[in-house]
């Protein structure tokens, strides 16, 4: 199955340019997108502190020391 | 840019952006090691491949896919900002190279903890933590999406793309009516 080359010109005369509006799959995955966003803000803001410190904060009860590290 | 620069542009972009995805999936799968594995040695050594892999190969490949990505926009007539697809694939680059760039600091905090001569095992099971899964995973679905709108183009021109293809039509009607004006 060939199919033909893609570009810019053929997209806008297959009806993909001017005055065509915002299709249906650009506000699908700005919704997505924007909900994803705010989710890991309120996970940011609840968790407070996103670093090293919070991603291994169970090896501070272990007991890992600087020394420890190299 | 001229048709052989552009397909030797477009060239580098692929192979910098299939070769990140699959950077990705080999990391991820190094991160499931770290996770579940019960041989110390091979939690440790996971962690230590996680941290030279983000250095070595993710963050250089992802950088290589946004500069090429750019050259390849700037350089056709797709443009950067004139069509949704293509400014969708921007956005997911940009973000997932800044999240990896942050997430560096963490991977060599665990990796340095990992490197660590004198590690108990129960220290090593403190290193096993989901987080380089999760970033990885939502790494491999962000870079899915982008090569799903590479390959599909779903339509859509953004306002800044209209007003600039109306401006270069007005343009080209002009120039076709002046000879007739002329006779």
């Amino acid at each position: 199955m060939v199919d033909p080359p893609s570009s810019p010109e053929r997209d806008a005369s297959a009806g993909r340019g001017p005055n065509a509006g915002t299709p249906r799959w650009v506000k699908v995955f700005g919704i997505v997108a924007l909900a994803v966003l705010l989710l890991l803000l309120i996970m940011l803001l609840a968790g407070g502190n996103h670093g090293p410190g919070r991603h291994v904060s169970s090896l501070g009860a272990h007991g890992i020391t600087a020394q420890d590290r190299r | 840019m001229a048709p052989r620069l552009r397909k030797l542009a477009l060239t580098a972009h692929v192979t910098a952006s299939v070769g990140w995805l699959g950077a990705v999936v080999a990391f991820l799968a190094l991160s499931l090691a770290g996770l579940t594995s019960q041989n110390p040695q091979t939690v440790r050594g996971a962690y230590l491949v996680m941290e030279l892999t983000g250095w070595v190969v993710l963050l250089p490949l992802s950088l290589a896919s946004l500069l090429t990505g750019l050259v390849c926009s700037l350089g056709s007539s797709w443009g950067l900002f004139r069509h949704y697809w293509v400014l969708f694939k921007l956005v997911i680059n940009v973000v997932a190279t800044i999240v990896l760039l942050l997430y560096m600091q963490t991977l060599d905090y665990l990796g340095d903890v990992a490197a660590a001569t004198t590690l108990s095992s129960g220290q090593v099971g403190g290193l096993r933590n989901p987080s380089p899964t999760l970033h990885a995973a939502a790494a491999l679905l962000l870079l899915l999406i982008a090569t799903t709108l590479a390959i599909y183009k779903p339509r859509g021109m953004t306002r800044y793309g209209q007003r600039r293809q109306h401006r270069q039509r007005r343009m080209l009607v002009r120039s076709l009516q002046r000879p007739h004006s002329a006779n």
